[in-house]
């Protein structure tokens, strides 16, 4: 069978490895697990938040060598869509621990995550660095781990470069849709992160900053620190709270069935 | 263009190519490493539903011999 070529596969559960029964089946994969992981099974149930881990680096137009771990655009953006039609799911977190990567790809998800209408709420843990930023602060919510970091630096041209004026306004320019996007949805100022950007001194071979935990949220860019748990009881509340706007508006629909008939006097009597 | 802390050189440093595939797996996505292309090692699932990441069958280290639909 070739495998390079795009398909759905099935697997008929464990056939080759000559199992009768589900629960010979089932004990089977639990040994396996405790074998490759260490850890037991987890219990079964469902969940009405979906997940989105960003992490290694954003792939977009190129395709990175092997040895990078990434994150495919194709894979999330047509998630981000399934997400936002599937009516059993009510939020999404997303989870971040990524070195940057592709500034379309990386913007394509931003604008993808701040335009959807279910609950979004992110979590910065390890690293949210580069074209992380603007995907961190795209969730209508965001949260960073004490510990994780985000690195704030400028963008920069690579390879063979045309050394003309024009090369330094179009820098400038890839720079700016940036800092737009991020000062849109956070609650840091132009100056300030343009300070953080430009700093030196601070990264041992590049101009910028690195924001540990607390100081992404004292400075307005991200929202709260915390963890797992925070991530999801803020989720839990936003799904709510737009559950019963839901209602709400559920009810205005039929108003033109039922005032007539208050106000005539119609069916009373 | 490249918006990331790693630097260039490191990101398009070129490695051997390893057999690793992505495939819908019952419906769910996932990368997979085959050498032979009957059967493969579970690398990581691309699935936002967290169930998925629980599902016993779809651990990663986990083989499993497929057959196209």
């Amino acid at each position: 069978m070739d495998l390079s070529q795009a398909g759905h596969y099935r697997h008929d559960s464990f056939s080759q490895l000559n199992i009768q029964g589900n629960q010979d089946l089932a004990r089977h994969s639990a040994l396996q697990n405790i074998r490759n992981l260490g850890q037991m099974n987890l219990p079964d149930g469902s969940s009405v938040f979906h997940v989105l881990p960003i992490i290694g680096q954003v792939e977009g137009h190129l395709v990175l060598p092997p040895r990078n771990k990434t994150t495919k655009y194709e894979h999330v953006i047509p998630q981000l869509v399934a997400i936002e039609q599937n009516p059993r799911i009510k939020g999404l977190l997303i989870i971040l621990n990524t070195v940057g990567g592709d500034i379309e790809a990386g913007l394509a998800i931003a604008e993808m995550i701040k335009s959807m209408s279910k609950p979004a709420v992110s979590l910065v843990l390890g690293g949210g660095h580069s074209i992380g930023t603007p995907i961190a602060v795209a969730a209508d919510y965001s949260f960073i781990a004490e510990t994780a970091t985000m690195t704030i630096h400028p963008i920069r041209l690579t390879g063979l470069v045309i050394g003309v004026p024009q090369t330094y306004d179009y820098l400038d320019k890839m720079q700016k849709r940036i800092i737009k996007f991020i000062v849109d949805n956070s609650g840091v100022s132009v100056q300030q992160l343009r300070e953080m950007m430009f700093r030196t001194g601070e990264l041992v071979r590049d101009v910028g900053t690195v924001l540990i935990g607390e100081e992404a949220a004292h400075c307005g860019l991200i929202d709260e620190v915390g963890g797992l748990g925070a991530a999801i009881s803020k989720l839990q509340i936003m799904a709510d709270n737009l559950e019963n706007i839901d209602t709400r508006h559920q009810i205005y629909p039929f108003a033109h069935q039922y005032l007539p008939f208050m106000y005539t006097g119609i069916g009373r009597n | 263009m490249l918006y990331s802390i790693i630097p260039d050189e490191e990101i398009w440093a070129e490695t051997d190519e390893v057999g690793i595939y992505e495939l819908y797996i019952n419906g769910c996505m996932m990368q997979v490493a085959s050498m032979d292309g009957k059967s493969g090692v579970i690398i990581r699932i691309l699935s936002t539903d967290p169930q998925d990441y629980l599902n016993p069958k779809y651990q990663p280290g986990t083989s499993i011999p497929f057959i196209q639909d």
